[in-house]
């Protein structure tokens, strides 16, 4: 329990950083959501001009934007995106902390197991996300009421927010893996970005060349947000994929945590 | 002279594994160049009407990803990206390590002076950006010409070459000023920071034009494939305050590391 609580004090300030940073981030791309609107309107308008098998064709994918949540789906991805890169930075920065502090003996002396240290600091990384994670809610939720985006499905609007947290915690378990596969972590950032940025460019390339197998090794692709939004369906198979990896990931680490040989701090 | 040396070597895995990623990104993407059809050119001519919002939300952003030119282009804003993190990262990291190794004792003592030795690092990772540059270019080019490169694919990807070299040299100098400054515990951290900020920024002045202006000091606005197909050069004057920026951040960095407290 110490530990829980000492991470976590170590973290507040970070969580704080965080919570209104990503806040900000959903913020101010949902802001620009009233003057999208209006260029929906100008869209219908032009749409009703074109023949009818063009409409036809164009219009269902086009109808797919026109709501708040395909907007919303939209820009997902770049919220998404400094929320892994939030997360991987916490699994491996909470992993290492002894490492870099050099306080490896400090802790691992205490007359307690290390399969406890380690789930005392995996359960202080999930309550930080869990706490970034209600903040981000309220904040996209507030906001998405305050613009008067009102039609939308509440419930599908909340899901589509969890996906959020699951990809967060997807890489966590990255971070928590790489944590211990990694000889030596001189920067924590220097690696979640190469990371979350590499995997960030896989799923982009994927969706240019239209490769479905790259899906598999493109967390960020795993869920198809725009296909929720309008269809409320969700790839199972990928979803799976993802709860596999990231169960993997993060027993590995643990394995590895457990038997790894520590360095002395002298 | 073996400070320099020191340096590359100790990169020299760094350097490895980036050129591995943007060589496999490279491939990977230009896996299904071939393929990439054609037929959705008539959907492209009705999108073209639509307000610009709508248009970025379909993937369009002037480029036509059925050319070689286009397709590069399209691919511009993410290696460029990748480029932009590997040498933001290195430039804070090459000045900040000897403190979190604890070697700052160990190199302060030898009978060289500070300058020489931030010149020694700064002559390092110049090194390193360069020939990460190369190879992104020279990958690129293999590619291209697998497919047949025309002379003004060639052209283009030398103009995207120079901006990302720009852009390289731009996040290297400011992750030096950085660490050199201490203004902030972790050097590395405030150039992420940075670099992701700009990303974002570029996205929302692609969604929504209005509000460019306010976006613009990020430098992946200005560096725009597009624009710099269609007009065959770089945006000058962005570049000349580019090189303004660079030649400050590396003053910057110079004056503050000289007579600033080191931790040992």
């Amino acid at each position: 329990m110490n530990i829980y609580r000492y991470e976590l004090r170590r973290l507040r300030t970070s969580l704080l950083a965080w919570a209104i940073a990503l806040s900000l981030i959903s913020c101010l791309f949902i802001s620009i959501y009233p003057a999208f609107s209006h260029d929906i309107t100008a869209s219908r308008e032009l749409l009703a001009q074109f023949p009818p098998v063009v409409r036809n064709a164009l219009g269902l994918s086009l109808s797919a934007f026109f709501t708040f949540l395909g907007f919303y789906a939209y820009i997902f991805t770049y919220v998404t995106l400094a929320g892994a890169v939030q997360a991987m930075n916490l699994g491996l920065g909470v992993m290492v902390r002894e490492d870099q502090s050099k306080t490896t003996d400090f802790l691992l002396t205490k007359p307690i197991t290390r399969r406890r240290i380690f789930i005392a600091k995996l359960a202080a990384a999930i309550t930080i996300l869990l706490a970034t994670f209600i903040v981000f809610c309220l904040a996209t939720a507030l906001l998405s009421w305050t613009i008067g985006a009102t039609t939308f499905d509440p419930a599908k609007f909340i899901i589509m927010n969890a996906m959020l947290l699951g990809i967060e915690l997807w890489f966590l378990a990255l971070g928590i893996l790489v944590s211990q596969l990694a000889r030596k972590v001189r920067s924590v950032i220097a690696y979640t970005l190469s990371f979350v940025f590499g995997f960030f460019i896989i799923g982009v390339i994927g969706t240019i060349i239209g490769d479905d197998k790259i899906r598999y090794i493109a967390p960020f692709k795993y869920i198809d947000y725009l296909n929720y939004a309008t269809n409320g369906t969700i790839d199972v198979k990928y979803i799976m994929i993802g709860i596999t990896l990231m169960l993997g990931m993060t027993l590995t680490g643990y394995a590895l945590y457990i038997k790894r040989d520590k360095k002395a701090a002298i | 002279m073996n400070i320099f040396f020191r340096e590359l070597k100790a990169y020299r895995k760094n350097v490895i594994t980036w050129s591995l990623s943007i060589i496999a990104v490279l491939f990977a993407s230009m896996a299904k160049y071939d393929v990439l059809s054609s037929d959705s050119t008539a959907t492209v001519k009705f999108l073209e009407q639509f307000p610009a919002t709508v248009q970025v939300i379909f993937g369009m952003n002037g480029l036509d990803p059925t050319t070689l030119s286009g397709y590069f282009g399209v691919l511009f804003l993410y290696t460029a990206l990748m480029l932009a993190v590997h040498a933001g990262l290195l430039g804070a990291d090459i000045i900040a390590k000897e403190e979190q190794e604890r070697t700052t004792e160990f190199l302060y003592v030898k009978p060289r002076s500070r300058s020489l030795i931030l010149t020694a690092k700064l002559i390092a990772a110049l090194s390193i950006i360069i020939v990460i540059n190369l190879i992104t270019l020279s990958t690129s080019y293999a590619l291209a010409a697998k497919y047949g490169a025309s002379t003004t694919t060639t052209r283009d990807l030398v103009l995207f070459s120079i901006a990302h070299f720009i852009l390289q040299l731009l996040f290297m100098t400011i992750g030096m000023a950085v660490a050199a400054s201490r203004w902030w515990k972790s050097a590395a951290k405030a150039v992420a920071l940075l670099i992701f900020t700009s990303y974002l920024l570029s996205v929302v002045a692609s969604l929504q034009p209005a509000l460019r202006t306010v976006c613009s000091i990020s430098p992946f606005v200005h560096f725009e494939a597009a624009s710099m197909i269609t007009s065959g050069s770089l945006p000058r004057e962005w570049a000349g305050v580019y090189g303004v920026l660079i030649i400050t951040a590396t003053i910057a960095t110079y004056l503050m590391y000289r007579r600033r407290d080191l931790r040992v």
